[in-house]
C-alpha cells in the first residue's frame, strides 16, 4: 500500500507541476494552436463531392470522397495534435457523410444534409477549442516582398516585354511556392485567394502569344489579392 | 515446479542498453505501425490483423528459446510495439471506442494480469523468469503496458492538446520522478520496473512523433520511413553488440 501511494505521489507531483505550468505559465500556446489551419484542400474535395451527389452520380461522389477518406487520415496524427477538439468535431461529420454517400440504398436528402454539414465543420476550423479564445484568421502578413516582384513584372507587361516579364514572374512563383507552406498556416483563405490570382497571372503572362489587356489586368488583381491578405480584420 | 539450482533468465537484465533499446523500439513501433497501416495502404484492421500473426510466430520462437537471446527477444518487443500501438488505435478509430475507456481497459487487464501472475508465482520478478509459465505472463503483461501507454499517451495528448515535444518533456519527468523515487525514496524495484516501462511506450511514441510529422505539426517532418529506418538500424547495432558481448544475460544462481 505504502509502495502504491508512494507511485502515485511520484506521477502525481511532475503531472501536477506540468498541468499547473500548461494554465499559468504558457498560456499563449494554447491560444497559437487553437486552430486546426488551413481546411481549404479538403473542402475543395466536399465541393466535388456535393457536385456529384446533386447530378445523382453516386459513384462519382463515393470516389471523390474516398479521396477526402485519404487525405484526413493521412493528416489526422498532426491536426489531432494542433486542435484535438476541433479535430474531433470535424471526424465526427466526416464519418456521417462517409456512412451516407456509401449507404446500400442512398438518401440523396441525407447525403445532401451530411456533406453539408461537414463543409460547416470545415469552415469554421479557427474555432477555439474550449480552453483557449477564439483566433479568427490573422492574414499573410507581410507581402511587400511579393508585391514588389509583381510591380517588376507589371513594368515589363507595360514596355510590352514578355520575356522579361516571364523571367521575373517565375523569381515570384519560386518565392511563392516556397513560403506556401508557412503562409497556408497562416491563413489558408487568404493563401487561397492569392494563390488563385497568381496561377492566371502566371497563365497570362507564359500564354504563347501574352494578350496585353489580359496580363495587365491579372496582374492588377493578384496585386489587389496580395495588398489585401496583409491583414484580415475578423 | 521445480526451478533448478542454476536458473537462466529468459529476459535481459535490466540495464542502460535495455532502457535504450526498449524506448527506441517503441518510437519505431510507433512510426512502423503509422506507415503501415498509412502508406502500405492495408488499412488499420487488414494491418492489425497482419502484424497480430507475426507477433504470434515471434513469441512462439522466442518462448522455445528458453533464455535471453537478443534478437528473439527484441524481435518480439518490437512488434508488440507495432502490434500494440495497432490494437489501441483499431478501438479508438474504427470501434469507437473512447480514450478513457481504452485506458481504463488496459489498467485493469494489466492489474488482473499481475494479480493473476503474483497468485500463481509469488513474485513478479523480472529477473525470475525462468519457466515458460512465468514467461507467458510477462508477455501478456508487457503487451498491455503496451496498450495502456498508447492509450493513456494519446488521452494525455489530447486532453491538453500538448504538442509531440511537451508530451515527450511530460512523460520524460515522469520517468525521472520515478527514478528518483527508486534510487532515493525506496521505491520497489519491480514496481518501479514496471510503471517506468509502461511510460517509456507514450515517451517513445511522443519522440517518434516529433521527429516523423510534418512541420506544419510542430515535427521535425523527418517521415515514417526515415525515422523507422534509422531506430531499427540502431536497434539491430545495439542488438549485435549485445549479441557479441553477452551482456544483458541476467543468470541468477538460485531462484
Amino acid at each position: 500500500m505504502k509502495q502504491l501511494l508512494l507511485a502515485t505521489a511520484l506521477i502525481a507531483l511532475p503531472v501536477g507541476t506540468f498541468i499547473a505550468y500548461q494554465i499559468f505559465a504558457a498560456p499563449t500556446m494554447a491560444q497559437a494552436s487553437a486552430g486546426i489551419g488551413d481546411t481549404s484542400a479538403f473542402t475543395s474535395i466536399i465541393t466535388d463531392v456535393q457536385a456529384f451527389a446533386s447530378n445523382g452520380e453516386i459513384e462519382g461522389a463515393k470516389t471523390r470522397i474516398r479521396d477526402f477518406e485519404i487525405a484526413w487520415d493521412e493528416n489526422a496524427k498532426g491536426l489531432r495534435s494542433i486542435a484535438p477538439a476541433t479535430w474531433d468535431r470535424i471526424d465526427g461529420a466526416a464519418d456521417t457523410a462517409l456512412k451516407a454517400v456509401r449507404a446500400t440504398s442512398p438518401d440523396m436528402a441525407a447525403i445532401q444534409t451530411a456533406l453539408a454539414d461537414l463543409q460547416t465543420s470545415l469552415a469554421s476550423p479557427v474555432q477555439a477549442d474550449a480552453l483557449a479564445p477564439t483566433v479568427a484568421a490573422a492574414g499573410l502578413g507581410d507581402t511587400s516582398a511579393f508585391a514588389s516582384i509583381i510591380s517588376d513584372v507589371q513594368a515589363d507587361a507595360e514596355k510590352a516585354d514578355f520575356a522579361a516579364a516571364k523571367t521575373r514572374i517565375t523569381d515570384f512563383e519560386t518565392a511563392w511556392d516556397d513560403q506556401s507552406s508557412a503562409l497556408r498556416a497562416l491563413d489558408g483563405a487568404a493563401w487561397g485567394t492569392v494563390d488563385a490570382a497568381a496561377d492566371a497571372a502566371l497563365d497570362a503572362v507564359r500564354a504563347t502569344t501574352p494578350d496585353a489587356a489580359l496580363v495587365t489586368e491579372t496582374l492588377a488583381a493578384l496585386q489587389a489579392a496580395l495588398q489585401g491578405s496583409k491583414s484580415v480584420m475578423p | 515446479m521445480q526451478i533448478p539450482a542454476t536458473a537462466i533468465n529468459r529476459v535481459p537484465a535490466v540495464t542502460t542498453e535495455f532502457w535504450l533499446i526498449k524506448l527506441m523500439a517503441v518510437t519505431m513501433g510507433e512510426t512502423a505501425a503509422d506507415y503501415l497501416a498509412v502508406n502500405l495502404g492495408l488499412g488499420l484492421t487488414a494491418t492489425s490483423l497482419l502484424m497480430t500473426a507475426v507477433l504470434i510466430g515471434a513469441l512462439v520462437l522466442q518462448v522455445a528459446q528458453k533464455r535471453y537471446v537478443p534478437w528473439s527477444y527484441w524481435l518480439s518487443v518490437v512488434l508488440i510495439s507495432i502490434v500494440g500501438t495497432l490494437v489501441t488505435d483499431n478501438l479508438v478509430d474504427n470501434f469507437g471506442v473512447s480514450l478513457i475507456t481504452t485506458t481504463v481497459l488496459f489498467t485493469v487487464a494489466l492489474a488482473a494480469t499481475f494479480a493473476v501472475w503474483f497468485v500463481s508465482e509469488k513474485t513478479l520478478s523480472i529477473h525470475a523468469i525462468f519457466t515458460t509459465k512465468r514467461e507467458a505472463y510477462y508477455w501478456l503483461a508487457i503487451l498491455f503496458t503496451f496498450a495502456l501507454g498508447t492509450a493513456s499517451g494519446d488521452l494525455v495528448a489530447e486532453a491538453f492538446g500538448l504538442g509531440y515535444l511537451a508530451s515527450g518533456i511530460l512523460f520524460g519527468m515522469i520517468i525521472a520522478s520515478l527514478t528518483f523515487g527508486y534510487f532515493f525514496l525506496g521505491l520497489d524495484a519491480i514496481l518501479g520496473f514496471w510503471l517506468a516501462y509502461i511510460f517509456t511506450r507514450p515517451l517513445g511514441a511522443s519522440f517518434g512523433d516529433f521527429l516523423s510529422q510534418p512541420t506544419q505539426y510542430g515535427g521535425l517532418g523527418l517521415g515514417t520511413i526515415i525515422t523507422s529506418a534509422l531506430f531499427l538500424g540502431t536497434i539491430i547495432a545495439i542488438v549485435v553488440w549485445i549479441s557479441l558481448t553477452r551482456r544483458g544475460e541476467d543468470q541468477a544462481a538460485v531462484n
